[in-house]
């Protein structure tokens, strides 16, 4: 039997009229972030359509704020950041979460160890930027450390702007930004992905 | 003297312009005499634009149509008088509007007010616009709306009552009417919001009459404070 809809109340379709607006301005910056986060099309569209189904019955608090982009984004990246978390948790993909939650410690200076004469890995990224190796550098980064690369490094929110959508201090910030380059400063360089993000990669296929 | 330890420290604020003045003159008078945090700013600098040289793919060009649709189907949403501050521009709108006023306090439990009657030509479609003001936010408040003969609302053709639930939030909450004449009549419209034990009930006198368009015939404003609707021709 085919399946029969209820008509829509005026209150509803109000609702959808009001949501439609309020996020359309807003769907192609989520989806190219969303591709950004997840390296993937098919994935990108499906946290794209998870945070909108998330934040429909939420239209009367998104159509409160001035400056629903910061929102959306900060709502969508912990979408993201929780998907990673449960794989990593879930059977099939068995990694630690420990490695993941302590992403967000603050783990003090990271440049404590510079020496003023001594640039590190993350220095020595400019012979490295040809685009392709870029491209699967990027790939094969973590899924935290892309993101938060993207938020920083490619869309230009600021610290100050961070700390409110990551809800983290300055400090586990800055370590987070600095582990993440480094990473991709290894991955450039073309030294074997150990970190526990890349095997997750690598099993998800 | 900033060594470089401190430099890298301060990197990122740097680059992103949050230093304050007194920082930002000791980050530069580091970086004039050290190559190496010069060599390491450049690297960041040409790291930042490569990343953002390469370009996130678009989406598919029906994407977004489906992603709306599959929401719709998700669920009911919760429907939303937009709050918004009723100001000078009011007498300017084309659109009419009715004022109620719900002020714990100072209003009797239960209301009733009248409005001038509102001309709406046949076979068009006027937006009503029914402004709320509430000094505390109601959660969960009940509002009907009864229509005239001759009036439907848009979507809901050959429906006299419309009824919901909504919320709505402190201050001036408005609700959008789309009004369409189907025949020539006259009759009153009545908005009711009840929350809890308290109701309060407003009505509009509606005319529907075949009008030659000339702009000024269907133009309306309110008399501020007073709830009375004239023709401004």
């Amino acid at each position: 039997m085919a399946k029969k809809n209820k008509p829509l109340s005026f209150a509803a379709r109000r609702a959808q009229a009001q949501f439609d607006q309020l996020v359309r301005p807003h769907l192609d910056h989520l989806y190219r972030l969303a591709h950004r986060f997840t390296g993937a099309a098919d994935r990108a569209e499906d946290l794209v359509q998870d945070l909108l189904v998330r934040i429909y019955p939420r239209c009367d608090e998104l159509a409160s704020i001035e400056q629903p982009r910061p929102w959306l984004v900060r709502v969508m990246y912990r979408m993201f950041i929780d998907q990673v978390r449960h794989n990593a948790r879930s059977p099939h993909m068995p990694i630690a979460d420990s490695s993941l939650a302590n992403e967000f410690v603050d783990e003090g200076d990271p440049y404590a160890d510079v020496a003023d004469t001594a640039p590190g890995p993350e220095d020595e990224l400019e012979m490295h930027f040809d685009r392709e190796r870029l491209t699967h550098a990027w790939e094969q980064l973590s899924p935290d450390h892309r993101a938060l690369l993207t938020l920083f490094e490619i869309e230009g929110y600021t610290l100050s702007e961070l700390e409110v959508m990551l809800e983290c201090t300055r400090g586990t910030l800055k370590s987070r930004l600095h582990r993440a380059r480094s990473r991709l400063a290894d991955l450039l360089s073309g030294k074997e992905p150990s970190g526990p993000f890349e095997r997750v990669k690598d099993e998800r296929g | 003297m900033m060594n470089c330890q401190e430099f890298l420290g301060q990197l990122d604020e740097y680059m992103t312009g949050e230093l304050e003045p007194h920082a930002i003159d000791a980050a530069s008078t580091h970086l004039r005499a050290c190559p190496n945090c010069q060599r390491r700013l450049a690297r960041r600098h040409e790291l930042r634009a490569s990343l953002r040289s390469q370009a996130a793919p678009a989406p598919r060009p029906e994407f977004f149509e489906q992603a709306l649709s599959h929401v719709r189907q998700s669920g009911p949403a919760r429907f939303s008088f937009r709050p918004r501050l009723v100001g000078a521009a009011l007498a300017a709108s084309l659109a009419l509007w009715i004022g109620f006023s719900w002020l714990p306090g100072t209003q009797p439990q239960s209301g009733s007010d009248k409005l001038a009657g509102i001309i709406i030509a046949l076979h068009e479609t006027q937006t009503v616009q029914l402004s709320f003001n509430a000094e505390q936010p109601l959660v969960g408040a009940m509002l009907h709306i009864r229509l005239p003969n001759g009036i439907e609302m848009r979507g809901f053709p050959g429906q006299r009552e419309v009824q919901w639930r909504t919320d709505l939030e402190r201050g001036v909450n408005l609700l959008s009417l789309p009004l369409t004449a189907v025949a020539t009549s006259e009759g009153v419209l009545r908005a009711r919001l009840e929350h809890g034990a308290r109701s309060t009930e407003f009505t509009v006198q509606l005319h529907v009459r075949e009008l030659v368009t000339n702009g000024a015939d269907t133009v309306h404003s309110l008399t501020a404070g007073r709830h009375e609707l004239k023709r401004a021709a």
